[in-house]
């Protein structure tokens, strides 16, 4: 049985990487655009995983076939939640993050030097 | 004392949520103090759920596992104490609305100048 | 031993989830983290073995609360939104006092998890022996919520529906009522929004502050609402077997119903749940668990007496019914408060959007 602890740890493991993935890019992109973004695709792969370690360790096909109905419910609620977020931003006038235009012209000059 | 709370250790947590909830409570804005109210309810959950835990127990549905039970009865209070807590917040929220619309503020101190024009 | 790292872990995470519910200024922010507290707190009850009340916290405490706080913000004012964390001490001082003087007091409780503490003892093995037997329903907390505590439970379904009277008799006075705004024209007058498109009768197709309903988001919850909506029937049909029950199951149905407003539009979806319908479902509910009751006393039993109904099996029967009638009122009356608090898209008088904010003093 140390081969299914082993699988469940690790499909666990790269659920739990995925979210926090979908943090850091909470944390770090620049508007509520790109965060959306971020959120709704790596943080519904990381759930997605965590619910196949959930299928995997509880061995019984009852409980792996309610887990696949709650994946397929997850895949199309995430997206819709952001585009709902995206749209309503949109809608209410929230501008995108542009690039700075002088900072895009320094970096630009340094890319030329190297 | 610090041997007997290691294995009291939720209930330590519950009185911190409980101390916690009744901060919030202290604070100005009136939308927060509802915020407050909750988290203080849901410590007292907490509390209750704890006293009926039992070591090795499982859930007390007889179709589940049929090992020692842990107790119901606190779980049957807090059903009907979760829900009664919704209730409050929605007449309190409804309130505050009220609240605002006559005074234009949610802030306690202001509410209080604004009441004693 | 990992349980009790996953058990202190989690609790870790209560606290720190509730201190920083305390220490946020902006209370949008507060009221989100709650959400988040919440969410653990759903985890903590499935770590003490209590499914019945993990449901009704997943489904109460993330779902209508944070909802009714959110919209009771956007209808009010937010008076910052700078992400600043401030801390009373004097308050702090107070309440540290109060919990030290009261954990003083928690080593004269029994150890947690102890068999042989009384709550182990007297009623609650009475319960566990011969609720199955007695009752014929499998979850035992149901078994006590509905049959030997049914008269606790009728209590809080008449306080439920006087909270959505109530809350419908305090908007009154600011002139809200359950009614949708009825014209087409937003309130609002920011023009930067998308016209309106209106059909040949008149009536405006749009959500609430003149948006037109995404494509997108409608397809998805013509699909989704019918699923959600027979989870929630299931759960309060089958709470009588597996975990779940009336509460839970009218909360989950209400939420599909609320899906269907967030989609479609608040009007659109009055429109087609009017106030008879929801008068109906939430009276019909109360009126159900009386008639049960009152229906026992003629037949020459007391107030919800299963047992004096000349049918087979009349407590499992009993429970099942009493429990849709939770079920009904308890949706009917989520639907109120969320129609009542979050429609009338109105902008209150003096601001000029419902996101404005005001700097505090």
């Amino acid at each position: 049985m140390a081969l299914t602890t082993a699988v469940v740890a690790g499909l666990a493991l790269f659920g739990l990487l995925f979210a926090v993935v979908a943090v850091v890019g909470v944390l770090r992109f620049p508007d509520l655009y790109t965060r959306a973004h971020a959120v709704s695709k790596s943080d519904t792969l990381g759930v997605g995983l965590v619910l196949a370690a959930a299928a995997v360790a509880s061995g019984s096909v009852g409980v792996t076939l309610k887990i696949l109905f709650l994946f397929a419910f997850m895949l199309v609620t995430s997206p819709i939640a952001a585009h709902v977020l995206a749209r309503s931003a949109s809608l209410d006038g929230v501008e995108a993050w542009q690039v700075d235009p002088e900072e895009r012209e320094e970096r630009e000059e340094t890319e030329d030097d190297q | 004392m610090i041997e007997t709370l290691t294995t009291r250790y939720t209930y330590v947590v519950a009185v911190i949520v409980i101390a916690i909830g009744l901060y919030v409570l202290f604070d100005r804005n009136l939308i927060k103090k509802i915020v407050g109210l909750n988290i203080f309810q849901t410590g007292v959950f907490l509390f209750f759920v704890t006293a009926g835990y039992r070591t090795g127990g499982t859930p007390p549905i007889a179709s589940a596992g049929g090992g020692p039970y842990v107790s119901p009865l606190p779980h049957v209070l807090i059903l009907t104490a979760i829900v009664v807590g919704v209730s409050v917040t929605a007449v309190s929220l409804g309130m505050v609305f009220l609240l605002y619309e006559t005074y234009g503020t949610v802030q306690e101190d202001e509410l209080r100048e604004a009441i004693h024009e | 031993m990992s349980a009790l790292a996953l058990e202190l872990t989690l609790l870790g995470l209560l606290v720190l989830t509730a201190a920083l519910t305390a220490v946020i200024r902006d209370v949008l922010a507060a009221t989100v983290v709650f959400a988040v507290y919440s969410l653990v707190l759903s985890l903590v009850w499935i770590l003490l073995r209590a499914p019945d009340v993990a449901l009704t916290e997943a489904a109460v405490g993330a779902g209508v609360v944070t909802v009714l706080l959110v919209a009771t913000i956007a209808k009010t004012s937010r008076p910052t939104d700078h992400a600043e964390l401030s801390v009373r001490w004097p308050s702090l001082a107070v309440i540290g006092v109060f919990a030290v003087g009261i954990v003083t007091t928690l080593p004269s409780l029994p150890a947690i998890g102890d068999p042989t503490a009384p709550i182990h003892q007297h009623l609650g093995t009475y319960y566990l022996e011969t609720a199955p037997a007695e009752t014929g329903v499998s979850n035992i907390v149901t078994a006590i919520l509905a049959a030997y505590r049914a008269f606790d439970t009728f209590g809080e379904v008449v306080v439920v529906f006087g909270a959505g009277i109530g809350l419908l008799v305090v908007l009154r006075q600011s002139g809200i009522t359950l009614q949708p705004t009825t014209g087409s024209t937003p309130s609002t007058t920011d023009p930067g929004l998308e016209p309106s498109t209106t059909d040949p009768h008149g009536e405006s197709s749009t959500t609430d502050l003149g948006r037109e309903p995404s494509v997108i988001t409608t397809t998805a919850i013509r699909y989704i609402v019918p699923f959600v909506a027979l989870f929630g029937l299931y759960i309060a049909f089958h709470g009588a077997k597996t975990a779940g029950g009336g509460f839970q199951g009218g909360v989950v149905v209400a939420a599909s119903v609320v899906l269907v407003a967030f989609g479609f539009g608040i009007e659109s979806t009055r429109r087609w749940l009017n106030d008879t319908v929801l008068t109906a479902i939430t009276a019909g509910g109360v009126a159900a668990v009386v008639a049960i009751g009152l229906g026992a006393m003629a037949l020459g039993g007391r107030f919800l007496e299963y047992t004096v109904y000349p049918i087979p099996k009349a407590t499992t029967y009993g429970i099942e019914l009493v429990e849709l009638g939770i079920g009904a009122t308890v949706t009917g009356i989520v639907l109120v408060f969320f129609f009542a608090l979050v429609g009338n898209a109105e902008t209150p008088p003096g601001e000029s959007s419902p996101t404005h904010t005001e700097e505090s003093k």
